[in-house]
């Protein structure tokens, strides 16, 4: 009866210790999961701002009157390689966006330019990138999500504490997706 | 009872064998078209080209037809399928899924990980334009703008050529290799074999009518028919699997491919 209770706290407090490494280990790994797909973020940003210059070229041969539309690209541009963090680059790259719907929407004036096979690769190749950006969007903040929900869940919410993880924001999406129905199977 | 014991464990280990080389069950097709926009001939024509495709360039392709998005981006539409059905080797990512909206006159072709360098966003368009046009020619042309996608799919990222035989698809017999369906009659066989012993030793035991001597050698008789049975197994099942398993696989695409949002669409 002596050895009983003797072991029974010890055994408590060895399945706490347990627990608590194991929650400390879930973690980190969701941490580690919100900054690699931190990164895929970061990387479809830089890869649709290294396109623009090479496209603001290709449009300064065909529209001289467009000059107002494509220094706005440029600017916008250079707000997103300004950038710190990720929140700001992509808040600048959403800028980006609106400054480029500008362009699409006035090429339709400029038929050599939409006949240009170098411009019509290029708008693919950033409209790819678009696309791409939403999805690494998407998957950062699922990412997040999961990383926040078990941060702010008791009894983990202590353990998060302890080893000082805190909550990490969400990437906002251009106001014109947000509308979009939820795809379903 | 040993024998009893022994076909078990033969129909135990056929069932693994058989379960293993199919296993497919759940896995995507190479063609998603539940509205039968396309005829079974039409669908067989495109399988043996994409299964070419599979064989000379490594690429996995899925085609999906649809009547409509429902109001669905046709890009948030696009990834979510390739997230589910995740077409394309595991590790190499040569995945393609080329979806067709019959309904809204849309097109894309999502682009796999692996292929982005192969195909990028200006090439994707390029194949996406050549389905678009024979589209607006003729609108009830999917075959022909199917086909036109896959031929330039396949110039695209040609790496090598090699020959495959494939024979069309009717009915779950007929999808079976030789070496899975002579495990399904041998399977059968040993099965009606279990239940005559069972009864046989049941009945000499019951009715007394048989010597010890006489059951010994019963027994001795269908221990050697087991053994025979159990060598045709395994003799059949190394000799086709071998041979069939390649192009019996190839009614799925190979799955586990990631994809990151890369390709293009279009209408027409």
């Amino acid at each position: 009866m002596k050895n009983w209770k003797v072991l029974l706290p010890i055994a408590i407090v060895l399945i706490a210790v347990l627990y608590i490494i194991s929650v400390r280990n879930t973690l980190a790994s969701d941490e580690l999961a919100v900054e690699a797909a931190a990164s895929q973020v970061d990387v479809q940003l830089q890869r649709r701002s290294d396109l623009i210059p090479n496209l603001v070229n290709t449009v300064k041969g065909y529209s001289t009157y467009e000059s107002e539309t494509l220094s706005k690209i440029t600017d916008a541009r250079a707000k997103v390689e300004g950038s710190a963090s990720l929140q700001e680059k992509n808040a600048a790259n959403n800028d980006l966006t609106a400054a480029l719907s500008r362009l699409i929407a006035v090429q339709e004036n400029y038929p050599q330019l939409k006949a240009d096979k170098h411009y019509t690769d290029l708008m693919r190749e950033l409209s790819g990138t678009e696309n791409r950006i939403t999805v690494a969007r998407t998957r950062y903040n699922e990412a997040v999500q999961k990383y926040d929900q078990s941060i702010v869940r008791f009894p983990r919410s202590a353990v998060a504490s302890i080893f000082g993880f805190t909550k990490k924001p969400m990437l906002e999406t251009p106001t014109d997706k947000k509308d979009a129905p939820q795809v379903s199977f | 009872m040993l024998i009893i014991k022994r076909s078990i464990t033969l129909i135990a280990f056929l069932t693994i064998l058989l379960f293993s080389s199919i296993g497919l069950a759940g896995s995507p097709s190479y063609i998603q078209d539940e509205s039968n926009i396309l005829t079974s001939e039409q669908k067989d024509m495109i399988e043996k080209q994409l299964i070419q495709l599979r064989n000379e360039a490594n690429c996995d392709m899925q085609v999906v037809l649809l009547d409509s998005l429902h109001g669905n981006d046709i890009h948030e539409y696009s990834i979510k399928l390739a997230e589910k059905n995740k077409i394309g080797q595991e590790g190499t990512d040569r995945g393609l899924i080329l979806l067709i909206v019959a309904d809204e006159h849309m097109a894309r072709l999502e682009v796999g990980r692996g292929l982005e360098g192969d195909i990028p966003d200006a090439t994707a368009g390029d194949i996406i334009d050549d389905v678009s046009n024979a589209l607006s020619k003729d609108s009830s042309n999917y075959i022909g703008a199917i086909q036109a996608a896959i031929d330039k799919v396949s110039k695209t990222c040609k790496t090598g050529i090699s020959e495959t035989k494939n024979k069309p698809v009717t009915s779950f017999w007929s999808e079976l290799s030789w070496a899975e369906r002579i495990i399904i009659i041998i399977m059968a066989v040993i099965m009606i074999y279990i239940i005559y012993i069972g009864s046989w030793f049941a009945y000499a035991k019951i009715s007394g009518k048989y010597t010890k001597k006489e059951i010994l050698q019963k027994k001795k008789q269908l221990d050697f028919i087991l053994d025979i049975l159990q060598l045709i197994a395994e003799i059949g099942f190394m000799i086709f699997s071998k041979k069939d398993s390649s192009s019996k696989n190839h009614h799925h695409p190979r799955t586990g491919g990631k994809f990151d949002g890369g390709g293009a669409n279009g209408k027409w």
